[in-house]
């Protein structure tokens, strides 16, 4: 279980109390004294609950190897270098933490991303355990898309998303080729497939829309009210899609797809959505079960296999799939 | 209505050919237009664009010609801004002096006598309850 802020902050001083044994003698009765001066009223039930926490090895405490010294009626480090204050990390938290910082770099390029990097990085570097920077590949290899048009706008749509702030927008649609200023109250931003879109209340629409980040142009806030989103809703766009453009349904619907034996391969190691439920046939072929809300990119996703992947239900679907060939063709 | 330390916005549809106007941007210190152009297939390449610098608003709220002080993705003439396909797209803004700050009509004149090219716009409607406020 996680420690809580509050716990965590007792911890500290019950760390500093024992820690500085040489200037006051740590007992319980200085331990409170010290919770009190920095505005933290606690009982010495609690401190006690605290201690036995803090003896508790990790993840659930920090291994803390306190006695009580009856003689002297106080508390005692048996390891006198010990201190959860600087924690030492072991090789295998440092490792974690490194690959974490991989991801970081290269998914949130961002101002958020670099204090969180610098963040880790100095947790890093109060880390007694060597930790090897001059390695001269990376063990952990993402794909690294070059920063695309529009990342630009990340921080502030983070911003507006976390305090509900309403922005002005210019979008240029690439599909019918015009530009429409937009208001969004935006919830939502989100990555798919290295493309970043913001999803929220347009209030051109009067509905939820997702927009690209690189067709858009020069967000700027609005002090405007907010309009909040509808929880389930946002989750379902989270949730319920594969992709950010829904075609016509909102509630997710069954999806059922045909896929040829080596397709079926791929997609069992690789599956489309959480719901996705593969029935082999005896050749190795399958249907493929999806639970989702239908998008462009499913279409797409679907067509990219040719002839080795095909929508078998709804019907609707397959004939859209159908028409948008025709009109490929006829372009 | 002062515009101290205020900045209104307006989303307009205003639009001459394949050239759109889109935002009204006004401070206490510049007028900002944003446009969208699309090329088309007219021309080669989807020609070029570029604006005059003696480009200006008139509005119906004063005589007084408002300037253009700057602009942002688009040249000035005689430079060209060449696009390189007929499916290209482009962004720019034009800065002006401030509008006064109530209801009126304003007009984009970058040509007297313009011919189809020239970026000019008429009539644009500006009302003070239509616009929203940027929150700084």
């Amino acid at each position: 279980m996680p420690i809580g802020k509050n716990a965590m902050l007792r911890c500290l001083i019950i760390d500093q109390v024992i820690s500085e044994h040489h200037s006051y003698k740590p007992t319980m009765k200085r331990i409170i004294e010290v919770c009190k001066e920095q505005g933290i009223d606690v009982s010495h039930e609690t401190i006690q609950k605290d201690i036995k926490m803090m003896k508790k090895d990790r993840p659930n405490g920090f291994g803390a190897p306190i006695k009580f010294d009856f003689q002297q009626q106080e508390y005692l480090y048996t390891d006198p270098n010990f201190t959860i204050n600087g924690v030492k990390l072991t090789r295998e938290d440092a490792s974690v933490l490194e690959e974490s910082l991989v991801l970081i770099k290269c998914m949130l390029r961002t101002e958020l991303g670099d204090k969180l990097r610098h963040a880790m990085e100095k947790v890093l570097s109060t880390s007694i355990e060597e930790v090897d920077f001059n390695e001269r590949y990376p063990i952990l290899k993402t794909m690294e898309p070059p920063r695309s048009r529009g990342y630009e706008f990340m921080d502030l749509l983070l911003e507006c998303c976390k305090v509900g702030i309403p922005i002005s927008f210019v979008h240029y649609s690439y599909k019918n080729e015009v530009f429409k200023p937009v208001v969004l109250h935006p919830y939502v931003v989100r990555e798919f497939e290295n493309r970043w879109y913001v999803f929220g209340y347009s209030a051109k629409h009067d509905a939820y829309r997702s927009f690209g980040l690189d067709r858009i142009y020069e967000p700027i806030k609005l002090d405007l009210h907010y309009k909040k989103g509808n929880t389930k809703q946002i989750l379902s766009f989270l949730n319920d899609m594969y992709g950010v453009f829904p075609l016509t349904t909102e509630e997710p619907i069954p999806v059922v797809l045909r896929a040829d034996r080596l397709t079926t391969k791929f997609l069992s190691a690789y599956p489309i959505h959480v719901s996705q439920v593969v029935e082999k046939y005896d050749f190795g072929s399958s249907k493929i079960t999806l639970n989702l809300i239908p998008t462009m990119e499913l279409i797409q996703l679907v067509r990219s296999y040719g002839q080795s992947l095909k929508v078998v239900e709804p019907k609707w679907l397959v004939e859209l799939i159908r028409n948008t060939r025709k009109d490929e063709f006829r372009r | 209505m002062n515009l101290e330390d205020k900045t209104l916005v307006w989303h307009v549809d205003a639009h001459r050919f394949n050239l759109q106007l889109l935002r009204v941007i006004l401070n206490e210190r510049t007028t900002r237009l944003d446009f969208g152009y699309q090329t088309t297939d007219y021309y080669i390449r989807g020609g070029w664009i570029n604006i005059y610098p003696e480009t200006h608003l008139v509005t119906s709220a004063s005589t007084r010609k408002m300037h253009m002080q700057d602009q942002l993705g688009i040249v000035t003439a005689p430079d060209k801004f060449y696009f390189k396909s007929r499916a290209d797209w482009h962004f720019f803004s034009l800065f002006f002096a401030p509008l006064p700050v109530q209801d009126q009509t304003i007009s984009l004149v970058e040509f007297e006598n313009p011919d189809p090219t020239n970026f000019n716009i008429k009539d644009i409607e500006l009302r003070l309850d239509a616009a929203f406020f940027q929150r700084l």
